[in-house]
């Protein structure tokens, strides 16, 4: 038992540090349905990838409220509205009920108001959902939003350079 | 060595204060699993659940709130509040007054807190001579004709967009949700994974999701968001209208001018705000009067895109 002390008590540090360690580690979760990566922190930075709803992210570096970080598609850039520190479960199960009980946080399920929810909901209420698609592609560039703050002398240019 | 091990590893779990959460997942699972799976009854299962909300008192937050609605969650929601309001009105199809709002709208949402939102922010006109707006949860922002007929330049249209846009942010749609209705929701949500028998929880949620569309869509266009939601939204505009460079002031004028224009008994702004004067007196500490200087391009662009307003 002698001999094996010093292992003991390795195993038992490594044991007892792990846990706190990677509550540490800076991992999010992309909480829109896509966005860039840039290659400054701004909007108008260029785009150098692009990153899914429920994909994680390792933050490595903050700067200006933007959050420079690692994906599996690259390094970049983004605005931390479109993070959030919850884990989203695409697709959710057994494991998520026992993590929501055990880190008091609801993991973001996946399964729930979603396309298939919608086209079930269609089915039965035949509201105009023709007109809601139309709306949704009024999708204005974040270059061409700078443009319009810019070209009417708001001083809320000077915060998105 | 190796017989001291796994008792090694107990020691080392106990010492890093894992045992409770350990038990808790293996008993919230096994209930979780079991129930769906069929292998154990829904009375062993509760019973389960039961005793692991003994061993940590954190499984209480199972129970949920609107914070828990995910970022998609909210955004079909909204499609479908949207809709519902987009069955009762007709859409206005200007394409060069909806370009106009969705460029200044989509601008100002830079300025919010949550500039990225999961589907975007995305802002449609109504056929309406009501003075009315509507914010679905998830970005999608109706105007009526009516209320953009009332706006004398580009900033007094900002407040109003700012307005609804701070409805968005708080995520006040959501929690107009009843709270039983989203905790059901959640804990279907939660443990339909789990289970093989999806269709008859694609039912349920559909029916959960129905529901919660009518909570929404009832304060958005009978009982008004309580008053607070209103005061909250209104300050939160003053401050994302300072941000992008607009005065804050034109919030103020618009409601003077709503108050001279507002029918008390109508079906508009009348019945779902809180009165004009009343608003102007909650905004007033967030006010930032310095006017801004008269700009050609913004006057020339507001004339062009409501001249058929």
């Amino acid at each position: 038992m002698k001999k094996t002390m010093p292992f003991f008590l390795i195993l038992l540090t490594v044991l007892t540090i792990f846990p706190a360690w990677t509550c540490f580690a800076e991992t999010m979760s992309v909480q829109v349905k896509k966005t860039p990566l840039r290659n400054s922190p701004s909007f108008l930075g260029k785009m150098t990838g692009e990153v899914l709803y429920g994909q994680e992210v390792k933050v490595i570096e903050k700067n200006n409220s933007w959050l420079k970080v690692k994906a599996k598609t690259g390094d970049g850039w983004i605005h931390p509205s479109a993070l959030t520190s919850k884990k989203i479960v695409l697709q959710a199960g057994a494991e998520d009920v026992g993590r929501t009980a055990a880190t008091g946080e609801m993991a973001l399920a996946g399964k729930g108001f979603n396309p298939e929810v919608e086209k079930e909901f269609r089915k039965d209420s035949k509201l105009n959902y023709k007109d809601v698609d139309k709306i949704e592609r009024y999708e204005i560039s974040n270059q061409d939003r700078f443009s319009f703050i810019r070209d009417g002398e708001l001083s809320g240019a000077g915060e998105i350079k | 060595m190796k017989k001291h091990l796994p008792l090694l590893i107990i020691i080392a779990f106990l010492v890093s204060g894992c045992v409770a959460s350990t038990a808790e997942i293996l008993t919230q699972v096994g209930a979780a699993v079991g129930q769906a799976t069929g292998t154990i009854s829904p009375d062993s299962a509760d019973a389960l659940r039961k005793n692991a909300r003994v061993i940590g008192e954190s499984s209480e937050k199972i129970a949920s709130s609107f914070e828990d609605v995910t970022p998609q969650q909210e955004y079909y929601l909204g499609r479908a509040v949207a809709a519902t309001v987009l069955s009762k009105y007709k859409l206005w199809q200007n394409s060069e007054a909806t370009e106009y709002i969705n460029r200044l709208g989509q601008s100002i949402s830079l300025f919010s807190a949550r500039p990225e939102i999961y589907g975007g922010y995305h802002l449609g006109l109504i056929n309406s001579d009501e003075i009315n707006a509507f914010a679905a949860p998830g970005g999608m922002i109706l105007l009526t004709r009516g209320l953009v007929r009332l706006c004398e330049n580009e900033a007094e249209i900002a407040a109003v967009i700012a307005h609804e846009i701070a409805h968005v942010e708080k995520k006040h749609g959501l929690r107009a949700i009843k709270k039983s209705r989203l905790t059901s929701a959640l804990t279907t949500l939660t443990l339909a994974g789990a289970s093989e028998a999806v269709g008859g929880n694609l039912q349920k949620l559909t029916n959960l999701f129905s529901e919660s569309i009518s909570d929404i869509t009832n304060s958005l266009m009978n009982s008004g968001y309580s008053r607070d939601f209103e005061y909250e939204a209104d300050q939160r505009a003053a401050e994302i209208m300072a941000a992008i460079g607009y005065p804050s002031s034109s919030l103020v004028a618009m409601l003077k001018r709503m108050d001279s224009k507002l029918d008390p008994d109508g079906f508009d702004f009348a019945k779902t705000h809180p009165a004009p004067s009343k608003r102007i007196k909650s905004v007033s500490s967030k006010m930032n009067d310095e006017p801004i200087p008269e700009n050609e391009v913004r006057t020339r662009r507001f004339v062009i895109a409501t001249r058929d307003i």
